[in-house]
């Protein structure tokens, strides 16, 4: 963990660039970053004049620039870092341009839809020792699932051999989810966040199996799988993602991890929430503050690292471990074989 | 009113069963209780004592050769298969104790069996959850049709390591695998009307270290018709201080919406002597399979779960051996 010494508000808060403002730019980032003391919003960006037009519009009283290049972001020189929330295939340019201009980078997960283009952004995250690139695994940051993560550590289960992973939303309407060049389908896109808690938990994984498909019939995507991993210990996990649902489907997530000693478990629909609103007319039900969720603790990490000039809590090269093997699983889907996960990977793994 | 023997208490569901037998004689008298038989001489004196069962036997043959009308076979796994044959050449009815066998061999030799059997002989495989509530519900909703076709379907028959003989694979024909695979299997097949085409399958040793058996596996399937993905986890990962045994949950996917079912989730949460547990709500499914079974009997119609449902439901554990041995997918 990085160390705090320079806090306590006489740090100067981080001048940062939101480049996307698709879903996880407005919705998952920008609420919490708005909330927080670390952050100072002062850029956006968007290759859509629609997006930028309702940005405006949702957000009337934040007085940012809006670009509709994000070249224009990297050009000032007052701003510290930026976060990438664009389309997948976007990541890595954007990301390797930004650390160019000097610019510290946190990127949406996943890292990219492709092992090359992952590469190509470490690599140049190691040309620049100074500068930040954190990948936005946010159940690294969840406070559920980092509980599970400490009680483990504590002991309290014994050893992890036997895990559970569930998570469920129906396929997005926009055409980014439909097709496998931009998404990568949901196991790179939604399987993704389990397959990496279980990297983080459980080490590294010996060989991958999957089935699943197109259900749907929406697009070209993989929108289900069952996933299998075969860790290097012995243990084993069972992973499940779905994107073939009805729209009316709540967001379902659910981890099970069973030790030798005993299990830890959740399930997101059993509500535990400390608050929650109901408005008449209104659909959703509110139960999640901005200062309790992942995407605030996991930006509050990367506003810390760069504060304080410290390592980010989680190296960008074990988000590319986990890409890895979402791919190793949909390679599985179509050769209905076991995949070996290479020795020199889980090496690198085994480094995070 | 048909009389049942029971053939032995390794199984620790003979007791529910013999007791069940002893409710159903008190209340609508379709069935009773007369006979048991086991090879361990104390276990039989003590429970025929505990059920009040008039005619013991040492020896199975001797129970086959008295006039009961049907047995209840609950001896360990690999020993069903003698017990069923020489229960129909007896022309014995049969409810007999999941999985049937632990080979295909027996499965085969069991249907030369029946063939050559002059009686008819009902065969009754114990799968009660095809007598539970949730199950039928989830049968009618998908006969109805208007969820489409299913696209795919993940399953858990979580349990917690039984002991004694499951431990030991020439009683209980293999481990998790072999003892929790053919509830789900069944229902699987029940409620698509489809069969297993292949399996794949993985495990391990990772509660119980020291077993000969797996303690947990996993079974990825596809449907023979429909091809559809399945999958299965048999695993004995329920332990001490968790709140309930195990479960049986299915999700399905469908084309126009999502059907779960989680069987034993209804529940009162109860604290006593110390201990929270989930107390369950569910039906005495036992009761209910016994019942129809008799009634089946009674109406010379096929049990709920036949003899073949048994058999298919046992291939799926064979054939996810066969796999763990090929280290491939197999044919079912």
């Amino acid at each position: 963990m990085s160390s705090t010494k320079h806090d306590g508000g006489r740090s100067l808060p981080v001048r940062l660039g939101l480049i996307g403002l698709g879903f996880a730019g407005t919705v998952l980032h920008l609420p919490s970053l708005q909330r927080n003391p670390r952050a100072q919003i002062v850029a956006v960006s968007d290759v859509s004049e629609s997006k930028l037009a309702e940005f405006s519009a949702a957000f009337p009283d934040l007085k940012v620039r809006k670009e509709s290049e994000y070249k224009a972001i990297l050009a000032d020189s007052t701003i510290d870092a930026v976060v990438i929330a664009s389309p997948t295939p976007s990541h890595a340019g954007i990301a390797i341009d930004a650390l160019k201009s000097g610019k510290h980078v946190f990127c949406e997960k996943p890292i990219s839809n492709t092992v090359g283009d992952a590469e190509r952004m470490i690599v140049e995250a190691d040309r620049h020792p100074d500068l930040i690139l954190m990948i936005g695994q946010v159940l690294r940051f969840w406070p559920e699932y980092v509980q599970i993560k400490k009680q483990i550590e504590y002991g309290k289960i014994g050893e992890p051999v036997i895990a559970r992973t569930y998570r469920a939303n129906p396929m997005p309407l926009s055409e980014f989810y439909q097709r496998d060049e931009l998404s990568g389908g949901v196991i790179v896109d939604l399987g993704l966040h389990d397959i990496d808690f279980l990297s983080w938990v459980m080490g590294p994984v010996k060989s991958v199996f999957a089935q699943g498909g197109n259900l749907s019939g929406r697009g070209d995507v993989i929108d289900y799988a069952q996933i299998h991993f075969n860790f290097e210990s012995g243990a084993i996990a069972y992973l499940e993602t779905n994107w073939a649902l009805p729209e009316n489907f709540p967001f379902s997530t659910a981890i099970e991890i069973v030790g030798t000693k005993g299990m830890i478990a959740a399930d997101n629909n059993e509500s535990r929430a400390s608050f929650q609103l109901t408005v008449k007319g209104q659909k959703k039900i509110a139960s999640s503050i901005a200062e309790l969720n992942g995407y605030h603790y996991e930006q509050e990490a990367f506003l810390r690292a760069v504060q304080n000039k410290t390592p980010t809590p989680m190296k960008a090269s074990a988000a590319l471990y986990s890409l890895r093997l979402a791919l190793a699983a949909k390679q599985s889907i179509k050769s209905n074989k076991l995949i070996e996960v290479s020795a020199k990977d889980t090496a690198s793994a085994r480094a995070n | 009113v048909i009389t049942f023997g029971l053939i032995s208490f390794a199984h620790m569901h003979a007791d529910s069963y013999a007791w069940v037998l002893r409710q159903i004689e008190e209340s609508t008298g379709e069935a009773c209780l007369v006979a048991a038989s086991d090879d361990s001489r104390e276990r039989l004196k003590s429970k025929c004592a505990q059920f009040k069962i008039e005619n013991v036997f040492e020896d199975y043959r001797d129970l086959l050769s008295s006039d009961v009308d049907a047995v209840i076979i609950s001896s360990e796994n690999a020993r069903h298969v003698d017990h069923i044959i020489a229960a129909i050449d007896a022309g014995k009815h049969i409810i007999c104790e999941k999985p049937i066998c632990t080979s295909s061999q027996s499965i085969a030799q069991i249907e030369d069996a029946l063939k050559r059997s002059k009686s008819p002989v009902f065969f009754q495989t114990a799968f009660p959850m095809r007598y539970d509530a949730t199950v039928a519900e989830a049968k009618r909703t998908l006969d109805a049709g208007t969820l489409g076709a299913i696209k795919a379907i993940s399953s858990t028959n979580h349990g917690t390591f039984p002991g004694g003989w499951f431990a030991d694979v020439s009683q209980s024909g293999g481990g998790a695998i072999m003892d929790h695979t053919v509830h789900v299997a069944d229902l699987v097949r029940y409620l698509t009307g489809d069969e297993f085409g292949s399996v794949r399958a993985f495990k391990g040793k990772n509660l119980h270290p020291n077993l000969s058996v797996e303690d947990n596996a996993m079974l990825y399937a596809r449907l023979k018709r429909s091809q559809i993905p399945v999958s299965i986890d048999c695993s004995w990962s329920r332990m001490e201080g968790w709140p309930i045994w195990g479960d049986v949950k299915l999700e399905l996917i469908c084309e126009h919406g999502v059907l779960k079912i989680d069987c034993f989730n209804p529940h009162l949460d109860l604290v006593s002597e110390g201990r929270f547990s989930w107390h369950g709500m569910s039906e005495d499914l036992n009761q209910k399979m016994i019942l129809g079974f008799c009634r089946a009997v009674v109406s010379r119609t096929e049990p709920v779960a036949s003899f073949l449902d048994g058999a298919a439901a046992a291939s799926v554990a064979l054939a996810a051996y066969r796999s763990l041995g090929e280290n491939d997918t197999v044919v079912v």
